[in-house]
Parts: C-alpha cells; sequence; structure tokens
C-alpha cells in the first residue's frame, strides 16, 4: 500500500507539486530530499495481474450495482439488507466467499447468499450482473406503507408545480415579454416535471400491486 | 533512513495549502532544482515561457499557460530530461507607454509635459513594479522555471540581439524604407501594425458629393463615408466596362472647394454596383486607393498631420482643423454650394487603435518595412514537411492562408521606449545570440511552444520567420496552441463585465494545487475553458482526499516501519496485488 501511495504521489506531482511535496516529506517513503527530483512511474505490463483485474472488477461491479439499487430506493446508509445472487456458474462462489467481508461491508449488508439455481420471486428489486443475477426483496429495502405515502406526497407537489408553471407559461404577457432564455428554461423545466410525474406514477403502481 | 520531517506541521486536520505552498517553493529555489545544466548529457527538453507584457498583473490567461508548462517541464524533469525553463517578460513598448500615459493622466500631466527623459524614468519605475508582482504571482503559480535566465526584452543583451538583426537584415535587402501608407494612430501618434488595428462596424453615413466636370457638362456622383478625405483626391475612377461612364474617362474633374483639376480614370478594382459606379480616389488616406493610385500612376497627397488634423495641403480655409471638425465644416460648404447631392446611413467598418480605442487614419509616410514573403517561405516549408507540427492540427490550415497572403511588415514605430520584433527573437536572444554560447547551443531549438491561439500570427509565426533565417533551424519542434479561458457562461472575463477571477486570490483561498488541477483538467484541446469557482472548490476536496488517504496511511504505520522497494508480488493476496 505504501508503495502505491509513493507511485501516486509521484504520479501527480506535476499536478499538485505543493501537497505532494509536503506529503512526501510527512512519510517515511524515500532518501530522496524532494518528491521533485525522483524519477517518474513507468508502465510496466508485468505488474499487470490479469486475474487480480478481473476478479476485483466483478466485486467492483456487484458492490455498485448494490449501492445504486439503495440510493435509487432511498435506503438510508446505515441500513443492513440481505442480499441474493444468483450464479451463472458454480465456481465463482467460492469467490464471492473469499470477498464476502469486504462486500458486506463497502455494501453494508447483513447477509448476501448465491446459489446456481434460478429464482422468480416477486416483490424483488433485480439488477443484472455479468456472472448472474442480483436479487433484493423490496421489503428489505422500504417500509411499503411508507413509501407508498411518500411517493403520493411527492407526487401532489410535482402535480401542483405543473400548474404553477402551466398558468405561467399561457399567460402571453410572459412568453412575449420575458427574455427568450428564461421562457424555454421554464419550458424545459414543465418537461421535466412532467417526465418526472411519470416515473412517480409508474413507482406509484408498482408498490400498489405488493 | 534519514527523513526531512516537517514536525510543526501536522496530518491531523484538513488540508492548509497556505501553510506549505511558500516553504515548499522556497526549498525548491534553495536546492537549485529548476537550473537546467548547459553541460548535461540528458536529453533536452526546452520550453521558453512566452514573456507576459509588463503592462499588468498576470490573469489566468497566464496562469493557464504557467501551468501547462509546469506541468510539462516536471513531468520531464522527473523522467530524466534536462529540462529548461526560460522565464521572462515582454517590455511592449507602445503598451506599456499608454498604461504609463493613462497613469500620467490622472496626475494631470503627460508624455510631452514630462519630457522624455522625466517619462522614461516612470517607464522604468513602472516595468520594475510589474517585473516584481509577475514574479512573485509565477512563484505562488508553482511554476518550476529556471529563473537565472530570466530575460527582458529590452535588457541589454536583448536589445543587442534587435540590433544585430537589424543590421543583417537591411545589409541583405530584407529591410527597407519606403514611402508606405500604414496605419496612424493620431492619439498615440505612431504607426501601427495590420494586427494592432481593431476592425469595427459602426452606424456611419455615405455622403453623395457632386463632382463637377471642367468642361461645364455635368456632374459626377461619388459616394464617401469620410468626406473630409476629398481634399486629397487625385481622381474619380469608374469600372472599365461600366457604360455609364465610358465616355467619361479621360475627362477632368474639377474638385470642388480645392478647384484642384483631377483625371476620371478607369479601374477594374471599381465595384460598379457601390453607390453610383464612381469613386473618389484617395491615395493618401486608403488601402484600396493607395493601389489603384499605384496602378494608374496618380499623385499621393497627404491631407492630414500626425495628430490628426488637416494640414497645409487641405487649404488655408480647412488647415490646422481636427479631423472631425474639418468634416463638418467641408459638409456645411458643400451644402452651401449645392454639391451635396444626398445623405443616408450606412454601416461603416472604421480600424481603431488596439491601445487607445482612437480611430486610426491611413496615411502615408515613411517607413522601416520588414520584406515578409522571402521569410515567409521557409516557414512554411518546415510546417507542410512535419518538421514542426502544430497542436490542435486544424490550426495548421490558419497558419498557411495566413502566410500565404502575409504583407511586408512595418516595424518602425514612432515611440520613446522600446522597440519592435524582439519578442520574435525570443527562442535565441535569450540563449546569448549572436554569440556562440554553450546555452543555445544545448537548448535551441526548444522542444514546444506552448501558447494561446491568440497569438500564432502575432508572435509564433514571427519566431519562425526569425528562428529559420538566423539560426537555420525552425525555433522549435512543435506548436501547442491552447485554448481561452472564459467564465462559466463562456463568456469572456472582463473588468467591466465583473467577471474577472483573480488567480491570486483564487490560490489564496484554495491553494495553488486547487486551481492548477481545475485548469489543468478543463483544458482540453481545442475547447473554451469554462471557469466556475466551484470547480476548483471540488477539486480542492479531491486534494483533501489525498490528504486523508496519506494521513490513514500514516496512522497504520508502525513506528519503525522502513519502506522497502516491491519485488516480488507473490506473496500477497490477490486483492492486495490488484
Amino acid at each position: 500500500m505504501m508503495f502505491i501511495l509513493k507511485e501516486l504521489l509521484k504520479l501527480v506531482h506535476p499536478f499538485l507539486p505543493f501537497v505532494t511535496e509536503e506529503l512526501w516529506h510527512q512519510l517515511p517513503l524515500s532518501n530522496e530530499k524532494s518528491i521533485m527530483i525522483t524519477s517518474f512511474p513507468k508502465f510496466h505490463s508485468k505488474w499487470v495481474n490479469s486475474k487480480a483485474k478481473k476478479e476485483v472488477q466483478m466485486m467492483i461491479d456487484l458492490v455498485s450495482q448494490i449501492r445504486n439499487i439503495r440510493g435509487e430506493n432511498n435506503v438510508s446508509p446505515s441500513k443492513f439488507i440481505s442480499v441474493t445472487i444468483v450464479l451463472k456458474e458454480k465456481k465463482n462462489g467460492s469467490l464471492l466467499n473469499s470477498y464476502s467481508e469486504s462486500i458486506k461491508s463497502l455494501a453494508k449488508l447483513s447477509q448476501m447468499r448465491w446459489q446456481t439455481e434460478s429464482l422468480d420471486p416477486k416483490n424483488v428489486i433485480r439488477a443484472a450482473l455479468k456472472f448472474g443475477e442480483l436479487f433484493i426483496p423490496m421489503t428489505e429495502l422500504f417500509d411499503v406503507e411508507e413509501e407508498k405515502k411518500r411517493l403520493q406526497k411527492e407526487l401532489a407537489k410535482v402535480e401542483e408545480d405543473m400548474t404553477h408553471l402551466d398558468s405561467r407559461l399561457s399567460t402571453p404577457a410572459f412568453v412575449e415579454r420575458a427574455p427568450k432564455d428564461v421562457v424555454q428554461k421554464e419550458k424545459d423545466r414543465f418537461q421535466e416535471l412532467k417526465s418526472k410525474k411519470e416515473k412517480l406514477a409508474e413507482s406509484l403502481k408498482k408498490m400498489s400491486s405488493l | 533512513m534519514t527523513k526531512i520531517m516537517t514536525a510543526h506541521i501536522s496530518l491531523d486536520k484538513p488540508y492548509q495549502p497556505k501553510e506549505i505552498e511558500e516553504k515548499w517553493y522556497q526549498f525548491w529555489m534553495e536546492e537549485g532544482y529548476f537550473k537546467a545544466n548547459p553541460s548535461s548529457k540528458k536529453r533536452p527538453f526546452v520550453i521558453m515561457m512566452p514573456p507576459p507584457n509588463i503592462t499588468g498583473a498576470l490573469h489566468l490567461g497566464h496562469a493557464l499557460t504557467a501551468f501547462i508548462q509546469d506541468v510539462l517541464i516536471r513531468w520531464k524533469r522527473m523522467q530524466g530530461f534536462n529540462t529548461l525553463w526560460l522565464p521572462g517578460s515582454d517590455h511592449a513598448g507602445i503598451a506599456t507607454q499608454n498604461v504609463v500615459e493613462k497613469e500620467l493622466l490622472k496626475e494631470n500631466t503627460s508624455r510631452h509635459a514630462l519630457g522624455r527623459e522625466k517619462f522614461l524614468e516612470r517607464v522604468w519605475k513602472w516595468r520594475e513594479n510589474y517585473g516584481r508582482i509577475i514574479l512573485t504571482q509565477q512563484k505562488r503559480f508553482g511554476a518550476s522555471c529556471d529563473w537565472s535566465r530570466e530575460h527582458f526584452t529590452m535588457d541589454e543583451q536583448l536589445s543587442r540581439a534587435v540590433r544585430e538583426v537589424f543590421v543583417s537584415l537591411y545589409k541583405e535587402k530584407l529591410i527597407y524604407r519606403g514611402n508606405y501608407l500604414i496605419n496612424w494612430c493620431p492619439r498615440c501618434e505612431s504607426a501601427l501594425s495590420d494586427l494592432e488595428v481593431n476592425h469595427i462596424e459602426k452606424s456611419g453615413k455615405l455622403w453623395h458629393l457632386k463632382y463637377p466636370l471642367e468642361d461645364g457638362s455635368g456632374f459626377m456622383i461619388v459616394a464617401t463615408t469620410r468626406p473630409e478625405t476629398m481634399l486629397g483626391d487625385t481622381a474619380v475612377a469608374v469600372h472599365p466596362k461600366d457604360k455609364r461612364y465610358q465616355s467619361l474617362v479621360g475627362k477632368t474633374i474639377l474638385l470642388p472647394l480645392v478647384q484642384r483639376k483631377i483625371p476620371v480614370v478607369s479601374d477594374k478594382a471599381v465595384d460598379p454596383q457601390f453607390g453610383t459606379g464612381a469613386v473618389k480616389i484617395t491615395p493618401g488616406h486608403d488601402f484600396n486607393d493607395f493601389e489603384l493610385g499605384r496602378r494608374n500612376s496618380l499623385p499621393m497627397i497627404s491631407v492630414l498631420d500626425e495628430k490628426g488634423r488637416m494640414n497645409e495641403n487641405a487649404g488655408a480655409v480647412y488647415q490646422g482643423l481636427d479631423r472631425f471638425k474639418a468634416r463638418k465644416k467641408i459638409l456645411e460648404d458643400l451644402t452651401a454650394q449645392a454639391l451635396l447631392e444626398k445623405e443616408e446611413d450606412y454601416t461603416v467598418t472604421l480600424g481603431h487603435c488596439d491601445r487607445c480605442e482612437a480611430i486610426v487614419e491611413p496615411m502615408l509616410s515613411t517607413q522601416w518595412f520588414v520584406k515578409a514573403k522571402p521569410l515567409a517561405k521557409p516557414a512554411m516549408d518546415v510546417v507542410r514537411k512535419k518538421k514542426v507540427k502544430i497542436i490542435p492540427e486544424g490550426w495548421a490550415k490558419t497558419y498557411f492562408n495566413w502566410m500565404e497572403n502575409i504583407k511586408d511588415w512595418c516595424i518602425s514605430r514612432q515611440i520613446w521606449w522600446g522597440h519592435w520584433f524582439s519578442s520574435a527573437l525570443w527562442p535565441f536572444s535569450t540563449l546569448g545570440w549572436p554569440q556562440k554560447t554553450k546555452d543555445l547551443k544545448t537548448f535551441y531549438p526548444s522542444t514546444v511552444m506552448e501558447t494561446g491561439f491568440d497569438i500564432l500570427f502575432f508572435w509564433v509565426a514571427r519566431m519562425m520567420m526569425m528562428g529559420i533565417y538566423f539560426m537555420k533551424k525552425p525555433p522549435f519542434a512543435s506548436i501547442y496552441l491552447h485554448a481561452m479561458v472564459r467564465d462559466a457562461q463562456g463568456q469572456k472575463m472582463s473588468k467591466s463585465k465583473g467577471n474577472v477571477i483573480d488567480p491570486l486570490d483564487t490560490i489564496e483561498k484554495y491553494g495553488a494545487d486547487a486551481l492548477r488541477f481545475t485548469m489543468i483538467a478543463l483544458a482540453t484541446q481545442g475547447r473554451d475553458i469554462k471557469l466556475a469557482e466551484e470547480r476548483v472548490a471540488g477539486y480542492r476536496n479531491f486534494i483533501n482526499k489525498i490528504w486523508n488517504a496519506t494521513r490513514f496511511a500514516r496512522m497504520n504505520l508502525e513506528s519503525n516501519f522502513n519502506f522497502k522497494e516491491v519485488s516480488s508480488s507473490k506473496n500477497l493476496s490477490t486483492k492486495t496485488n490488484f
């Protein structure tokens, strides 16, 4: 790790000369009196570990997908959830096991299960992975009734905004007199609200079917 | 293992750029890390810093130039090149004279009131002051240039190079003195190069004047936007194929107000669609007319003096009048004689002085010129043969276009302070030329000329011409042109708009590294750099992350940690390997 940090500081030194020099002196990294006179890192093809690259990339994808789903559903960052992964190949199972502690801490998981048999449950959020598919039960993510209320509230707010904007945009005095870019901005905002409304309605429909 | 530990700065808090930047710059200077070595066996990597004008403090455009060059230099230095980044500043003759004159105006005095000697004292004082400000700014930017080789375009060494170039071009008949129509600023009382004239469209008038034929057979009507120049008319011209006027060619006009006899001539350059198709010809005050006058061997009369007042050739009635007052009087006099046919609104394109914004007058004058064509040809060849690479490539086309249409270069200036073309000699004069120095041998030509695209012709093209002529080699291997810095909305930054971001204020607030990183990240090829302060704040946070990562790393080190180079990765886990 110290090696990586050292090389990284050298890499960014031309861009960030001051802070890298300071950090260079804060760490017992080398005998060189200044980072300025060290030699710039070279690319070493033999240092490229393709196996590590591939494995870690898989784990990064998995964690990103889980984080995305948490984000989209406004799941609190402190909440632990459980997930299930359906693998295409069994051999990846042991790989998942070996990384499980890291994944669980990075994606805030209470449990991570995996299996190779296919699954088709209801009321889950699913996401495709290169090596399989990810399933998260909706009940893990939110309280259905609370979520319905929240969505309804948000929908009402969007509809109200749309009414306001619509009346403004149908006032000839505004459309004619206001600067063109202002009018265009308002029109764009209206379109944005419209698509937001559609999305909210869609989510509500899903939620009601639970 | 020995380490210089900077114990008084703690890692236990967010990154505080202010505490460390000055300290490290000082350290680098003391250690002599910026100095180039002309005896080194390493491959040279050389950048000649575009010398900023001493007319004022540096702005973000200068900062960007410094940042890009510093990144290149630091990178190449770490890669083991013998790097030279040569700094300096440009005296910018007429421009500096003007800013000093503006200062004098505030004190209710002037250049002429002070006299030459006192005025020059003021200019040198200005140079000292702004030279110092610029130096301080560049140090804050973190610029790792070789200050021991700093030059000023008016210092002894460079002035000597200018004299040498002048004499040698003169001997080779590449410099000549000629009567020529030049751009003249009546306020600066100086000749201006084409590049120092801004052509601005303004609403004006087009006056139709009646010129009587000498034989009394009638009038010819000519249109003009500058009636005062009629006093210097030496012909009326029509297109040779214009049927309306064929019978009149060769006749004589009696020029109103001055009663001078002038001929009606025909010339293909006349546009039959403009006005009535007959035009007055004033070779002494119009570039097109000057050429037409030469072709038709017409006399050339100058009716303005150096301050823009009518001179003795304008006749006793008008002599001494300012050009705009004369215009008014001439129109009144023509009206009185019923010789003003009509007046209409018209959009005119007027040349304005780049320095003081006064309306420029084309004037006859004896000036010194450099023959540009013989110098331009080799400067085009080296780019065609890819001996010099222009990046982004698109500019090469613009470069050829300009070079192909190049006009002789007026190099004389009616100024008290400064000389022309010193900046064109920058890549070799700064290394000791005309002496054959070790520096010149090692560091010419430079590796890359990095600058804003706006001075490709003003400066870069001229360095190419002079460098090839005097050094027999183009002055740089490649030309890298960066874009302009604008505000977040893409507008030009200007004091009057109040959208200027000052580089030093920003550095004060976020640190030099944050500003450097932001501008470099935004400086993708060929696009304007739209800078908003939030971007700088964002990259400041990014730097803080590096800071915290290091903090974290140090916290987890054992007290007896000894850094060893990683030689094998075999006994590390896959994750660590990654």
